[in-house]
C-alpha cells in the first residue's frame, strides 16, 4: 500500500480535498468539491476559518465512512495576491578540490535549505522552494546533480513568500479538522509543472488561470521556473462590469457572460435566453454585442496587464505559446483575445489522455475550473514519488494522531 | 434605502481647511482662489514657500526649531515645529466645527505636524477629516508615510488617502508631470469641496451637518468623490467617476456602509436623469448601507453644469487593517482592476 496523502485547493469559489494514494501510480481515493462564499475565502484569503473547516469535514466525513485512513502527508494549495516570487543561490560544499565527492541527497538538501536563508520581509515567510537550477562547480544547468562529483554544489531556487498570517489561516483553519498541513503548494506553480508538456516547459509557456476573483499566471522555459504572480481580478470582474453597464445583478451578470461567451448561437436561442433570464422591459437594455465587447475589454485589460509585466521582467522574448485555464477559460473566444495581446500561439487548456483516463475513472469533469485542484494534486504526488528534494517547506511534520482529531477515536 | 432630509438653514456650521506642510499649502492655497465657502489655513516650517501662497491665514510654525528653512524632510523636525507653535494653531481652530487637514505625507511637515494637530483637535473635540496623499514608491518615503497614518488614526473620524501611485489610471501617458500632480490636486480638492458643499448649500432636499457628523463617526477610511457632467450625455461619465474612484487607497464604493449624496445643478436636471443617477450610485453600495440625498435649489451654490454629483462615504474600515499593509506591500499592483477597463480609459 502506498502512502496516503491529502491535498486541500483553496480556490476563489470553492474548497476541492482530494485524499489521494501515492504509490507506482496516482490513486485518488476520494475527493470533494464544496462551494464557498465571498464571506468565506476572499481573493484566496481565509475570512472564516469555521466554514471552511465545515467544509473540508464535509469531505472527510463522506470519505471516512466508507474507508479508515491515516494521511501521511497534508498539503495546502493556495492562490494570493501578496504572494512574491524571488530567486535565490544557495550553497553546500560537497568535497575538496583534492578529494571532490559524490554529490548526495543530504548535499543537495542543504544546498536548498540554504537558499532559504536569504532577508524577506517581516511578518512574511516562505511558503514553498522550487530547485530550477543546479550547478556543480563550473558545470551549470545541471537538472539533477544527484551522483555527481564535486566541489561545490550551488542550487538556484524559486521561492514564494507569503504573509506569514495567510499562511497560518490556511493552516489553522485545517487544524480544526484534525489536518495538520505539512506544506504549501502555490497554485500556477503546479499547473506550470503539472498542466504543461515537456515541450512546452522547454520552448516557454506562459500558463495564465483565470478564476473566479484571481488570475494567476507563471513562465516556464527551458525548464525554469521564471516568474509566478496572482492579480486581484478574475471572472467576477466581468460580472461587475456587466452590472455596472446594464444595471443587472451579480447573478445574470454571470448568466449573460455564459451566454455571451459562447461562439455561436442563434437569434432564437438569443430572444429565448434573454426573455428567460429578464422581465419584459429590461430586455432592450441588453445588447450581445455590448456583452462581448465588455467582456474582451476585461480580459483584454488584464492579458495587456500580464504582458507589460512579462516585458518588465525580461520574459516576453522566453515564451513561445500561452495557456489559458480556470474558469473564465470557458468563454468560448478567450483564446483569441490572448492571443491578439501576445501575438502568441494560444490555446485553451485540455487535460492530456492520461489525465482525462484518470479523470474518467474517478467521475471528476474535465473542467478548466479544477486545473488548481488538479495540478496541486499531480504536484504533490509527483513530490511524494520522485527522488528530488522536496520543494515544499515544512510547516509541520507530524500527522499522527489524525483519526483522533477529527473522529475523536 | 434612500432618505430625503431638510436642513435647518438658520444654523451656520464653522468649516475649517488647513493645509498642512508643501503639498497641502499649495493645495489649501488652490481652494482659497477657488472661493470655497469656508476659512482657509495654512502651515509650513518653510517661510519662504509660505509666503508664495494665499489662504485666510498662514502660519509659519517652529520658527526656532527650523529658523523658517522648512522641516528637510525629517517629521521629528515638523513634529517639534508643530508643538513649538501649537498655541497659534490653537488660536485658529478653536471656534470649529468640522476640521479637514490636508497633507501630503512622506516629508517633514506634513508627517510631522499633521498628527500634532489631530492630536489637539480631538482634545477640543473638533469632529476632523484628514485628507493625505501618499509618496510616489520612487521617493522611498513611505515609511515616514505609514507611521503619520497608523498615529493619526487614533484622533481623526475619518481620513481618505489618496496615492499618487496610482496616478496612472487618471493621467494619460503623454500628460506633464505637472498635469499629473494637478490631477491629485483636483482630486483633494473634491474631497474638500464634497464636505463644503454637502454641509453649507441650501437645498430642496438638504443635507446638513448632523448627517455629516453621524457619518463621519463611523470612523475609518472614507470614500470622496465627484462627478460633473457639463451637459446631459455626460452624466454617465459624471456617475462613473463618483462610483469609482481610483486614486483612494484601501477603499471601493463597495466598501461603503453609509453614504451622503448630494446633486447641484443648473437647473435643468431633468428627474429621469436625477432617477438614474440615485439608481445608478445605489447599484454600486451594499444593500443594508442607508444613503442620505441632497438636491440643491435653482440658482443657490451656483453651477452652470448639467450636474454636479458628490459623494460621501463611511466604510469603516480601518486603516490599521488595510491601508498599511497594502501601501506597506510592494506587490500592490498599479492597475485599479476593481475599475471596468473602459471606464478607466474614458478618464484618461
Amino acid at each position: 500500500m502506498g502512502e496516503t496523502f491529502v491535498v486541500v485547493d483553496f480556490c476563489s469559489s470553492k474548497i476541492v480535498t482530494f485524499i489521494a494514494e501515492a504509490n507506482n501510480e496516482l490513486k485518488i481515493k476520494f475527493w470533494g468539491n464544496e462551494p464557498v462564499d465571498s464571506d468565506t475565502i476572499r481573493q484566496g484569503q481565509v475570512y472564516n476559518l469555521e466554514n471552511i473547516a465545515i467544509k473540508v469535514r464535509k469531505t472527510l466525513n463522506e470519505f471516512a465512512k466508507k474507508s479508515k485512513f491515516e494521511p501521511s502527508r497534508v498539503f495546502i494549495s493556495f492562490a494570493d495576491p501578496e504572494a512574491e516570487f524571488i530567486t535565490s543561490i544557495g550553497m553546500a560544499a560537497c568535497g575538496t578540490p583534492e578529494n571532490p565527492a559524490e554529490i548526495s541527497e543530504k548535499h543537495i538538501e542543504q544546498a536548498i535549505k540554504n537558499s532559504y536563508a536569504i532577508k524577506i520581509e517581516e511578518g512574511r515567510s516562505i511558503a514553498q522552494a522550487i530547485p530550477v537550477r543546479f550547478n556543480v562547480d563550473s558545470k551549470t544547468d545541471i537538472k539533477n546533480p544527484k551522483g555527481m562529483l564535486g566541489v561545490r554544489l550551488e542550487v538556484e531556487s524559486a521561492l514564494i513568500t507569503a504573509k506569514k498570517s495567510s499562511l497560518l489561516n490556511y493552516k489553522k483553519a485545517l487544524e480544526k479538522t484534525g489536518l495538520i498541513a505539512d506544506g504549501f503548494i502555490y497554485q500556477i506553480v503546479a499547473q506550470l509543472y503539472e498542466l504543461t508538456s515537456k515541450e512546452e516547459k522547454e520552448n516557454g509557456v506562459l500558463l495564465i488561470d483565470i478564476g473566479r476573483d484571481l488570475t494567476n499566471y507563471g513562465v516556464i522555459a527551458e525548464n525554469k521556473l521564471l516568474f509566478a504572480e496572482t492579480l486581484p481580478v478574475g471572472g467576477m470582474n466581468i460580472n461587475k462590469d456587466l452590472k455596472h453597464y446594464f444595471g443587472v445583478t451579480l447573478d445574470k451578470a454571470e448568466e449573460l457572460k455564459i451566454f455571451y461567451g459562447r461562439d455561436e448561437y442563434d437569434d432564437e436561442q438569443e430572444l429565448d435566453f434573454l426573455n428567460s433570464i429578464f422581465p419584459p422591459g429590461r430586455v432592450s437594455r441588453i445588447k450581445g454585442e455590448l456583452v462581448v465587447q465588455y467582456i474582451t475589454e476585461r480580459l483584454t485589460d488584464i492579458f495587456e496587464y500580464i504582458k507589460e509585466k512579462l516585458i518588465q521582467n525580461d520574459l516576453k522574448d522566453k515564451i513561445t505559446f500561452v495557456k489559458i485555464t480556470g474558469g473564465t477559460s470557458e468563454i468560448e473566444y478567450i483564446d483569441r483575445i490572448a492571443e491578439n495581446v501576445f501575438n502568441i500561439t494560444t490555446e485553451i487548456y485540455r487535460p492530456n489522455e492520461e489525465l482525462e483516463e484518470l479523470l474518467a475513472q474517478n467521475n471528476i469533469p474535465p473542467s478548466n475550473r479544477l486545473s488548481s485542484s488538479l495540478g496541486a494534486l499531480l504536484f504533490a504526488y509527483k513530490k511524494l514519488t520522485s527522488n528530488q528534494n522536496s520543494s515544499e517547506v515544512k510547516i509541520v511534520g507530524n500527522v499522527k494522531g489524525f483519526l483522533r482529531r477529527i473522529f475523536g477515536s | 434605502m434612500i432618505t430625503a432630509y431638510k436642513r435647518n438653514d438658520s444654523i451656520n456650521f464653522k468649516i475649517k481647511v488647513m493645509g498642512i506642510g508643501g503639498a497641502g499649502g499649495n493645495i489649501v492655497h488652490k481652494i482659497f482662489l477657488n472661493g470655497l465657502k469656508c476659512e482657509t489655513i495654512i502651515l509650513n516650517t518653510d517661510s519662504q514657500a509660505i509666503s508664495k501662497q494665499r489662504a485666510s491665514h498662514l502660519i509659519t510654525i517652529g520658527k526656532s526649531t527650523t529658523k523658517g528653512g522648512g522641516a528637510g524632510a525629517d517629521p521629528d523636525l515638523g513634529k517639534k515645529a508643530a508643538e513649538e507653535s501649537i498655541h497659534e494653531i490653537l488660536l485658529r481652530i478653536q471656534d470649529t466645527d468640522l476640521l479637514i487637514l490636508v497633507a501630503g505625507l512622506g516629508n517633514g511637515t506634513g508627517s510631522g505636524a499633521s498628527p500634532v494637530v489631530a492630536k489637539y483637535a480631538k482634545e477640543k473635540n473638533i469632529l476632523t477629516v484628514g485628507v493625505f496623499t501618499l509618496p510616489f514608491e520612487a521617493e522611498g518615503r513611505k515609511d515616514i508615510a505609514l507611521r503619520a497614518i497608523n498615529e493619526m488614526e487614533k484622533y481623526l473620524n475619518t481620513m481618505v488617502i489618496i496615492d499618487n501611485n496610482m496616478i496612472s489610471e487618471l493621467a494619460s501617458l503623454d500628460s506633464s508631470v505637472g498635469e499629473a500632480f494637478a490631477i491629485v490636486d483636483n482630486v483633494v480638492k473634491n474631497c474638500v469641496e464634497s464636505i463644503i458643499n454637502i454641509v453649507q448649500e441650501t437645498s430642496y432636499v438638504n443635507l446638513d451637518f448632523n448627517d455629516l457628523k453621524v457619518l463621519i463617526s463611523r470612523g475609518g477610511l472614507g470614500y470622496f468623490a465627484k462627478g460633473v457632467a457639463e451637459k446631459p450625455e455626460d452624466l454617465d461619465k459624471a456617475i462613473e467617476s463618483v462610483v469609482f474612484n481610483p486614486l483612494l487607497t484601501g477603499v471601493t464604493i463597495n466598501d461603503v456602509k453609509g453614504a451622503l449624496l448630494y446633486i447641484k445643478s443648473n437647473g435643468k436636471l431633468k428627474m429621469a436623469h436625477f432617477d438614474q443617477i440615485l439608481d445608478r450610485i445605489r447599484d454600486h453600495i451594499p444593500k443594508n448601507a442607508p444613503i442620505k440625498y441632497g438636491l440643491q435649489k435653482e440658482g443657490d451654490g451656483k453651477t452652470g453644469s448639467y450636474a454636479e454629483i458628490y459623494l460621501i462615504g463611511a466604510t469603516g474600515k480601518k486603516t490599521s487593517e488595510n491601508v498599511l499593509d497594502k501601501i506597506a506591500n510592494k506587490r500592490l499592483n498599479s492597475r485599479n482592476f476593481e475599475i471596468p477597463p473602459g471606464v478607466r480609459k474614458n478618464k484618461k
